[in-house]
């Protein structure tokens, strides 16, 4: 855990990725799908090459929050298979149906000491769109990540919406309607 | 308001506008349905290619189409065919095309087939999105009370 001089000198520190209250049925429902350390597959690898094209992002991952990492099943713009969870950005979006949005990581105290931030990838927009399973759980999100702070606008949302049903389909092998 | 919501947002007098999406690539055409249906954009369907669309095109009335025109013809025929009356859809339904590669012949020929709007491989779904709604934008108009 890194730590920094903040306001009026207050030693702060890097606000690790929350662990939900259900996370170990979370676990079992992520393991269930039987994804993780799997190959890389051309249905997952269209959809965040595409992401990437679409918004202009030099990151776009496929991220899924196991017990102590996250692993990318699909990835643009990243050498990195996994991280640790404790420094993940998408450990964050855990909790929410909603898509998490950093604009800016050096504006945010949750992130801007973050390894990932401070140095390589150095993120500084970052956007998570969850991947809500059928149990209601968060398996991981499909995210756009920039090195330079970014917004999206409402109809951009609703794209990287659509692009992350297109994910969960290919995940869970079922249509979730429009 | 968003410029969608400006341009083709549905009220209880505006007739709802339909449109065919004809999109071989998978990732573009679910994507543009999803975020045209979620949005309440207009009424959407789509379909791969031309072949699998012809139930749609025989049975159903469109006031639009975005058709990827390919390398087999097949799109300026669908076109033609759309003109000529020969689909279920009225001749003066609004088109847009897709395409990979456009010359000066091409673009006449689409003119004189009344083509609004040519979209060059690579676009993005925000743009289709955008042509959509300026399709979308001639077609309404007030129902009498």
């Amino acid at each position: 855990m890194s730590f920094f001089a903040g306001p009026l000198g207050i030693i702060q520190r890097m606000k690790a990725a929350p662990i939900p209250e259900h996370d170990q049925q979370r676990l079992q429902a992520l393991r269930d799908l039987l994804i993780l350390d799997t190959p890389a597959e051309e249905r997952f690898d269209k959809i965040v090459a595409f992401a990437a094209g679409e918004f202009d992002m030099p990151i776009a991952l496929i991220s899924l929050v196991d017990e102590n990492r996250q692993w990318f099943k699909a990835k643009v713009g990243l050498a990195a298979c996994e991280t640790s969870r404790d420094i993940s950005f998408c450990g964050h979006a855990l909790e929410s149906p909603d898509v998490l949005i950093v604009p800016d990581t050096h504006q945010d105290e949750r992130f801007r000491d973050n390894p990932l931030v401070t140095s390589a990838p150095l993120i500084r927009f970052y956007a998570g769109a969850p991947l809500v399973l059928p149990s209601g759980h968060v398996a991981g999100t499909l995210c756009l990540i920039d090195q330079r702070p970014r917004s999206l606008d409402s109809l951009d949302l609703s794209i990287l919406g659509a692009l992350r049903d297109l994910v969960l389909n290919e995940l869970v092998g079922e249509h979730r309607g429009a | 308001m968003n410029w969608w919501e400006n341009t083709v947002a549905p009220d209880r007098n505006t007739k709802r506008f339909s449109l065919l999406l004809v999109e071989p690539y998978s990732v573009v055409r679910s994507t543009v349905t999803s975020v045209a249906r979620s949005l309440d954009m207009v009424d959407i369907q789509d379909a791969p290619s031309i072949e699998a669309a012809a139930p749609l095109l025989s049975t159903r009335a469109f006031d639009g189409f975005v058709i990827a025109l390919g390398d087999d013809g097949a799109g300026l025929e669908l076109i033609n065919r759309i003109r000529n009356g020969s689909t279920a859809s009225p001749t003066t339904a609004v088109v847009a095309i897709t395409t990979e590669r456009m010359d000066p012949d091409s673009i006449a020929a689409l003119k004189k087939l009344d083509v609004k709007r040519v979209l060059l491989k690579p676009f993005k779904v925000k743009t289709i999105l955008e042509t959509i709604a300026a399709l979308a934008q001639p077609a309404r108009h007030t129902e009498p009370s």
